[in-house]
């Protein structure tokens, strides 16, 4: 959306106009649940704090200005819940939910984007490659794995990414850097 | 220095590239987007409401607070000023933080049944109302008992 289409929609949407609520749904939930479930490792609770991500977009809104992007706004908002579901999992002791792919609320390859004609062998191995990936993701330090995914879903740049996460921008590269280095090293010679 | 950071971040996007297809993620489930559209429209509601009844109330709070000042502009200081109001075993300076911290919570407590749209009669969770207001009402008539020891009315 051009940004003063999306200027538009927010004046609406600063006036609590539902239909207008609703498009930012339709605009930035895709992107939203796949950095809350690649940060929490759970379906459930990924689309909880979506919710709760939305909510308390309704509740701000009025006070969002908009001069920066919208979308590092929103993402923050995600990241935060995020993370402050992170601690609150650390402080009763639960270790993070991984949800297995196919599994109870896992992300079954039909749930993936399409990729065109069905593969067996092909699919399989993505499958257990994602797997991987989500088990190594979770193995990161936090603040690295935050910094890797928020790039990836939100679009955002490593400046804005920086500014949102309260960091210089050259702690924000090193982080993604040590991330990167160690998803390769544990994903071997597959990426 | 800043093409540096350029370069390292053209770096990092590249071996990002790479992983991009590993970082798919499920769509959210449609039932939960609709479950979420359904909530939205709940807290908008709401929230429409109670800015509805703030502008309502808004000269209200202004006649209150007028007539609250013409109250304490009147007070009758004499001799010994409002310390000769009090019980005579009753700290002056107790007296009025008391009454401080019972008006702050009698304004808290109406906040949160403002929140909670009582005012409105809705239903709120685990018929929790009534015990509410009792507190609350409570609380008023402590606040106001604190008053009027320290006004001496």
């Amino acid at each position: 959306m051009e940004p003063a289409g999306l200027e538009r929609l927010l004046r609406r949407a600063r006036r609590r106009d539902p239909q207008a609520l609703h498009k930012l749904v339709d605009m930035y939930s895709a992107r939203l649940f796949g950095l809350l479930y690649r940060l929490t490792g759970s379906r459930e609770t990924a689309e909880d704090l979506l919710q709760e991500t939305f909510l308390r977009v309704v509740r701000m809104i009025p006070e969002y200005r908009h001069g920066g992007r919208f979308e590092a706004w929103l993402f923050r908002i995600a990241a935060n819940l995020a993370r402050d579901h992170a601690r609150r999992q650390k402080r009763r002791g639960r270790p993070v939910a991984l949800d297995g792919p196919g599994g109870a609320g896992g992300p079954g390859r039909s749930d993936l984007a399409d990729t065109g004609q069905p593969d067996p062998v092909g699919e399989l191995l993505k499958k257990e490659a994602e797997q991987r990936v989500s088990a190594v993701l979770q193995g990161l330090a936090e603040a690295e794995r935050e910094i890797i995914l928020l790039r990836h879903f939100s679009e955002l740049s490593f400046r804005e990414i920086a500014e949102l996460l309260d960091i210089p921008l050259g702690t924000a590269l090193a982080r993604a850097h040590r991330a990167l280095k160690r998803l390769k090293a544990a994903l071997g010679e597959e990426v | 220095m800043d093409r540096q950071f350029e370069q390292h971040g053209r770096e990092v996007d590249r071996r990002l590239a790479d992983l991009a297809e590993h970082l798919g993620a499920p769509a959210p489930r449609r039932e939960r987007i609709a479950a979420i559209k359904d909530a939205i429209d709940v807290e908008a509601r709401r929230l429409r409401r109670r800015e509805g009844r703030i502008v309502a109330l808004r000269p209200w709070i202004g006649a209150a607070a007028a007539l609250l000042l013409t109250v304490g502009l009147s007070l009758p200081f004499g001799p010994g000023g409002y310390q000769a109001l009090l019980a005579a075993d009753e700290n002056p300076e107790v007296a009025f933080g008391n009454w401080v911290a019972a008006l702050d919570e009698t304004g808290e407590r109406f906040a949160r049944l403002f929140d909670d749209d009582w005012c409105l009669g809705a239903d709120g969770p685990n018929g929790q109302e009534n015990t509410d207001v009792g507190d609350s009402l409570d609380s008023l008539e402590e606040s106001l008992e604190s008053f009027e020891r320290i006004v001496g009315a």
